[in-house]
């Protein structure tokens, strides 16, 4: 089990409780525009070609909410991510069939958005409490592959 | 090998110049972070008295750090041939695990995500993480 101290969990709910959210799903465009090759798992997704592209479609915006909202699951179940994603582990890995080593570039993308949108505020304490919540997330996530 | 195209390298000098006049306080930052979010790259630096992110060898260092990453946005047309020092120091004296030249490439782009929001655009950051990834590459020469 993960041990968060006060400051960390205090800070993730901070966190997601001040990000923009209807600009927030960026961070899935970022990913698809900075590590192309992720966009062999959005092929379903319509015009991809450019980052003006990726930026205005409004699959990728959509499906950014979908990540969005797996991770406010894991706020709400700091004590338990691991159990919390068995099933969207098992889909990622049996369904999606997603390469593991692309869940830290997604989360590496996401700490790039909040960072710009908090500022001064992504201190690099507030900055290590989510990185540390991120890497438990794709940890979780990697879980049931084998 | 990603290599950069003309429009790469046009990207990372307009980033660059932006930044560049942050250098002082910049390179601690990312410094700092990186020692602070990825505990495992302290290992390098257990001859410091301090390091806490601000604290003077930090900021010291990381001012250094940043000059060298200046050093290799005016060798960009060249970064294996221009690293070639560099590359010798990491490899020979230093002994840096390559794998760490990605961790503080990471800490670098929240620095500048943080202080210059509107530039760091999709199209700035893929040039720069392109770039940094040749840096890194250009650095381990050397190695083996």
């Amino acid at each position: 089990m993960v041990a968060w101290t006060d400051f960390e969990r205090a800070t993730i709910k901070d966190i997601f409780s001040k990000i923009d959210y209807e600009h927030i799903v960026l961070f899935l465009c970022l990913c698809l525009i900075v590590y192309p090759w992720t966009q062999r798992y959005f092929a379903g997704f319509g015009n991809l070609y450019n980052a003006a592209a990726i930026t205005s479609n409004p699959k990728v915006a959509a499906h950014g909410k979908v990540v969005m909202q797996g991770l406010e699951k894991a706020v709400k179940n700091m004590d338990n991510i691991k159990a919390t994603f068995t099933e969207l582990s098992t889909l990622h890995s049996e369904k999606l069939q997603v390469d593991p080593d692309n869940f830290m570039l997604l989360g590496d993308c996401l700490a790039i958005v909040v960072a710009a949108q908090l500022g001064k505020d992504f201190t690099p304490e507030v900055h290590a409490a989510f990185q540390k919540f991120l890497a438990v997330v794709v940890s979780s996530l990697r879980r049931q592959y084998y | 090998n990603m290599s950069l195209s003309e429009k790469d390298k046009a990207a990372v000098k307009a980033l660059w110049a932006k930044v560049s006049k942050s250098l002082d306080t910049f390179g601690g930052e990312a410094l700092g972070r990186m020692l602070l979010v990825y505990p495992q790259t302290k290992t390098y630096f257990s001859h410091w008295p301090d390091l806490t992110p601000g604290s003077n060898p930090v900021m010291v260092h990381g001012k250094l750090i940043l000059g060298g990453v200046t050093e290799a946005v005016s060798k960009i047309d060249n970064l294996r041939g221009g690293l070639l020092e560099l590359s010798e120091l990491h490899a020979f004296k230093l002994r840096v695990d390559p794998s760490n030249f990605k961790i503080l490439a990471h800490t670098i782009m929240v620095v500048i995500a943080t202080m210059f929001p509107k530039d760091f655009t999709p199209e700035a950051h893929v040039a720069f993480d392109k770039f940094l990834a040749a840096v890194a590459l250009g650095l381990s020469e050397k190695y083996r």
